[in-house]
């Protein structure tokens, strides 16, 4: 026991003199180096096959993990890409929006649609927002390519829109070149029918129909449609004329609820293509009333 | 002492060098994927078993100081973890039955962790810094274990005075049959 006392002693003082000077360590690796160096050498020509096998396969699996965790990431990042792709095209949209209504006296409220209901006649959607956000009854409701409807019922958080396309919708319109007047009502999704324009106006195919602002509801100049077909009865006083809506009432994601008194005054720029002046407050005013569907969804679309 | 033919304590020191130059020449570089394997230690049990004697200390010690000019860092805490191993073994070592498979198992793993605690305490005493994860200290035990329970056993038996006189008393079947 006294021995390996000693001993014990012995590597205590080795130690604290190896750790405080390493030049005596490397001396004595040194000779020690001399000694297993080319039996090193010579274990490693033999062994080293075996051992590139080993670190080979350790490498293997380290690629496998690393390949397992990059699949990963670039799953998330194809998810955030996409949604980052969605976000550019509803910010693309709103500045439609936003340019489509510049120039309107009436508060422009942007709301997403969040529902819809096409049956047989009847056309409406639902938009994720109502009394809460100030939309009101009898409002126009727009895109930048021209009219979607009005508003004829509004909960607190929910509001049914009227499309141009119902056969009860009727919207006071004007043909824009000849300036003849008439009402546009609702066909079926894809067709407007132009009613009481007297049958000595002259109506081409092509002509753009604008809203006149007459009815109280749409203020004046928002398109309504292009003309695509006439037809004119001699001793008849009103001629049929086709219209085809600009708006495509199937795709609809975001919209502007116009809620005001409407003024006859044009000009307006819906469905004119975008306008110079921008204004950003006006744009960020729409971008903070906009409602988000997860926070006034209705029990989502009903198409 | 005088029980302890010379022999052995030459061939003491002929293993000794050997496993030190096998355990820096093979194992560490060319088996470096694998954790830390320590030849020491079984060879320190080995002589604590069969020679529980001041020259036992002293190879042991040998041994120790031999791994730790291989790693070339600080030489010293193998060494005296040598020594400390060598202390249990040869404490142990008249209480126990050596010969069990189950005990060298038990007395494997006991050494081994005591080895790599003891070689980590004398190295913190000096140098702080060279800290030491729970994995890989669990690691290196049980590589060492392991190491142990295959090696130990043979060079017990390489090392025992009776088995090589029983040899020398006692000539082996093929030799009588030759």
């Amino acid at each position: 026991m006294g021995v390996s006392l000693i001993l014990i002693t012995l590597a205590l003082v080795l130690t604290g003199y190896s750790a405080r000077s390493p030049l005596s360590v490397s001396r004595a690796t040194r000779v020690f180096d001399w000694t297993y160096g080319p039996l090193r050498a010579t274990f490693s020509a033999a062994f080293g096959g075996i051992a590139s096998v080993f670190t080979d396969y350790r490498e293997l699996v380290s690629i496998r993990s690393e390949y397992g965790e990059l699949q990963s990431r670039t799953r998330v990042l194809e998810d955030e890409r996409e949604h980052a792709t969605e976000l550019v095209q509803e910010n693309e949209r709103l500045r439609k929006l936003l340019n489509a209504t510049e120039g309107q006296k009436l508060k422009r409220i942007a709301v997403r649609v969040n529902g819809y209901r096409h049956s047989g006649w009847f056309h409406t959607i639902s938009l994720a927002g109502g009394a809460a956000v100030g939309i009101a009854p009898n409002s126009a409701v727009v895109t930048h390519d021209g009219v979607v409807g009005q508003v004829i019922s509004v909960g607190d958080a929910f509001s049914r829109v009227l499309l141009l396309t119902d056969h009860t919708s009727s919207i006071d319109a004007l043909v824009q070149s000849s300036r003849a007047r008439g009402v546009v009502e609702g066909v079926s999704e894809k067709l407007l029918n132009l009613r009481f324009a007297s049958a000595t106006d002259a109506i081409q195919v092509g002509d753009r129909i604008i809203t006149s602002g007459f009815d109280g509801i749409f203020p004046p100049g928002l398109l309504i449609g292009r003309v695509s077909a006439t037809d004119s009865e001699t001793g008849v006083l009103f001629q049929s004329v086709s219209v085809l809506p600009a708006v495509n009432v199937n795709a609809l994601e975001e919209v502007i609820v116009l809620v005001g008194p409407t003024e006859v005054n044009p000009p307006t720029n819906i469905g004119a293509g975008p306008v110079e002046k921008k204004s950003s407050e006006a744009l960020k005013d729409i971008k903070s009333s906009a409602v988000k569907p997860a926070d006034n969804a209705i029990g989502g679309a009903t198409r | 002492m005088n029980s302890y033919p010379m022999r052995m304590y030459v061939v003491i020191l002929v293993i000794v060098p050997m496993m030190a130059i096998i355990q820096a020449a093979i194992l560490q570089p060319i088996f470096s994927f694998l954790p830390n394997i320590n030849m020491v230690l079984p060879l320190v049990i080995a002589i604590a078993t069969v020679s529980p004697t001041p020259f036992g200390a002293c190879a042991a010690f040998f041994a120790g100081f031999l791994a730790d000019v291989a790693v070339g860092l600080v030489l010293g805490p193998q060494a005296g973890a040598a020594v400390v191993v060598w202390v249990l073994i040869a404490l142990l070592s008249n209480r126990v039955f050596i010969e069990s498979k189950l005990t060298l198992i038990f007395l494997a793993l006991f050494t081994a962790t005591a080895f790599s605690l003891a070689r980590l305490a004398f190295t913190l005493q000096f140098v702080p810094a060279a800290t030491q994860s729970f994995g890989s200290i669990v690691g290196e035990a049980s590589a060492t274990a392991i190491t142990t329970i295959l090696i130990a056993p043979t060079l017990r038996r390489l090392l025992s005075p009776r088995l090589l006189e029983s040899e020398r008393d006692f000539p082996s079947r093929r030799r009588s049959s030759l």
